[in-house]
């Protein structure tokens, strides 16, 4: 279990972060989310050791980060932004010479690495060296390596960044199996990966927590407006007042009317479904719908629903 | 502390870095020693060879140390040193004692001149042993130096410049603290500052000359090239390399309450 409590963190004048504090629980994989420069790689670095708060503490399962650095750092993998890879190290060194930086009995030490090998599918690569590997395996390398020791606590940060898209789905799947046996933290920019990946979402903004809650709650927060991208054939005049008139579409903006086709931005309460209405509506008046999805809100729009006051 | 010496000890051969520096000692070794078994007025000495070879060091140690530090910084891999179950100290002396050892290897060429040497029934004296002790107890005094100038900064070349400047400067010691002695000399007898006889100036410039001298650190080594074991010289390097690996040890972890 991770607890951190009121941590605050100045580079020069510069607050990084300005009071977090939150609890991490057993078997939670917990999403750290938030845009870039919110202070979510800085609170992994101190709760990992790699930094020193100004003021706050850490403690992990029990030991203090700072009092009882090497009991505590015993029970954390770390793979940061940057995977600390040595290029000119096989696989198979490097995991070796992790292994041994984290004290794994000599006895133990080969099948150990032999099943995290396995685990993270890189057994066929562990006699190349890391310097000829593709991202993908080298972020899978990072990922090992941080499993070595066993150790109860993951932290990834941002682990999928420069990813091709079937990368970031393995690698989605492989932090998925690891929260089996292991508490994670996860930290990334965009919020379908945490989304996707995570129990809870603790959203950082600025240095200070915004929101923290389970990923469910927290979704059906942000869907509170639903908006629909609708492309019709049709002129303005002829669908904007029918469209208002649908019950729970709360705004009709027109973003783009070229060649005859209208593109139209419909906020809508989230509380209705009125894909249906919108449908028959049209049908009604005999203008083909072109396209019709529904916009993901972005990180803006969360951050936006989140620190609007409620109503 | 092993694990960290071994990476670092091999990685000096998974780089060109380490068998350079030994065929470069090799070959001046070499040549030093042929040129003695060749030379019609020379007799074999081995510990003059080892003594000569100590002038390389303001070459090699620059090196050897640039990268210490200075590419974990680079390539991110020091965050594995600050986030395993370790003290940063741990790893300070591990890199140190993989550079030192780097350079005992160095020396492998001697031990064959030594060889030679007893073969064609020549004499290695103990001052060969001598030179040798000393020639690594100077490299430990250098290379926390170097070390301390990776642990300084990102930019490897920087790290071997700002090595490289300290070593050429306490190699100059001596003649840095003649010429300061000459000018405080020079400056007491013409401004006749305190109105001092010559006899207290001279005494004044040379207590300040040996003051400064003092420090020196090949002058305070050379006993052990002349068969004469001294004490405090081994005192002296190997007290002035604890402070600069604590300086180091500092300046790691500083970096965690600092960095940006």
């Amino acid at each position: 279990m991770i607890e951190v409590s009121n941590l605050v963190k100045f580079y020069g004048d510069k607050r990084a972060l300005g009071g977090i504090s939150f609890t991490v629980n057993q078997g939670e994989i917990l999403g750290l989310l938030g845009p870039n420069g919110a202070g979510k790689t800085t609170t992994m670095n101190i709760i990992t050791g790699f930094l020193s708060a100004t003021s706050g503490k850490v403690t992990i399962n029990g030991y203090d980060i700072l009092e009882q650095p090497e009991l505590a750092k015993k029970n954390v993998g770390y793979l940061p932004e940057l995977p600390p890879l040595f290029l000119d190290m096989t696989v198979y060194e490097y995991l070796e010479y992790v292994s041994e930086l984290k004290k794994v009995p000599k006895a133990i030490k080969k099948k150990h690495i032999a099943e995290i090998m396995q685990m993270v599918h890189i057994g066929n690569v562990s006699g190349r060296l890391i310097h000829n590997l593709s991202k993908g395996y080298r972020q899978r390398v990072g990922i090992a390596q941080t499993l070595i020791g066993n150790p109860e606590v993951i932290i990834l940060d941002e682990p999928t960044v420069g990813l091709d898209p079937n990368q970031v789905i393995e690698t989605r799947k492989l932090i998925a199996s690891l929260s089996k046996r292991h508490t994670i933290i996860f930290s990334s920019h965009i919020l379908s990966e945490v989304q996707a990946v995570c129990d809870r979402i603790i959203i950082i903004n600025h240095g200070k927590i915004v929101a923290d809650a389970p990923t469910m709650e927290l979704s059906s927060r942000m869907e509170g407006n639903t908006h629909y991208l609708v492309t019709v054939e049709g002129a303005a005049s002829a669908v904007q007042m029918p469209l208002r008139a649908i019950p729970g579409v709360n705004a009709v903006t027109v973003l783009q009317d070229k060649n005859g086709y209208l593109q139209l931005d419909l906020m809508t309460n989230g509380e209705m479904d009125v894909r249906k209405s919108i449908f028959f509506t049209m049908a009604k008046l005999h203008i083909p719908i072109i396209e019709f999805r529904s916009m993901a809100p972005s990180l803006e729009d969360v951050f936006t629903s989140i620190t609007a006051p409620k109503k | 502390m092993f694990a960290v010496f071994k990476r670092e000890f091999l990685s000096y051969f998974r780089t060109p870095v380490g068998w350079i520096a030994i065929c470069l000692i090799s070959v001046i070794g070499g040549y030093y020693y042929s040129s003695m078994l060749t030379s019609s007025i020379s007799y074999v000495n081995v510990s003059a060879e080892v003594a000569y070879l100590r002038s390389f060091f303001i070459i090699l140690i620059p090196i050897i140390t640039m990268r210490l530090f200075a590419e974990e910084k680079r390539n991110g891999t020091d965050v594995l040193l600050y986030t395993m179950p370790f003290s940063i100290k741990v790893a300070v002396i591990g890199k140190f004692l993989a550079a030192l050892a780097l350079q005992a290897l160095m020396l492998v060429s001697i031990l064959f001149h030594m060889i030679i040497t007893v073969i064609l029934s020549g004499y290695v004296s103990s001052a060969t042993w001598g030179a040798i002790f000393g020639y690594l107890v100077l490299a430990a005094l250098f290379i926390s130096i170097g070390m301390l100038a990776s642990a300084l900064t990102e930019n490897q070349i920087m790290s071997a410049v700002f090595c490289f400047v300290i070593m050429l400067f306490l190699s100059m010691l001596s003649q840095i603290a003649s010429s300061i002695a000459g000018i405080v000399k020079a400056f007491l007898k013409f401004t006749k500052l305190f109105s001092l006889s010559d006899s207290t100036i001279y005494s004044i410039g040379e207590n300040i000359r040996s003051a400064i001298a003092w420090f020196d650190p090949y002058e305070r080594t050379k006993c052990y090239t002349s068969d004469v074991f001294k004490i405090v010289p081994l005192i002296f390097c190997l007290s002035f390399a604890a402070v600069f690996i604590y300086i180091t040890f500092r300046v790691l972890e500083k970096k965690r309450w600092s960095q940006s």
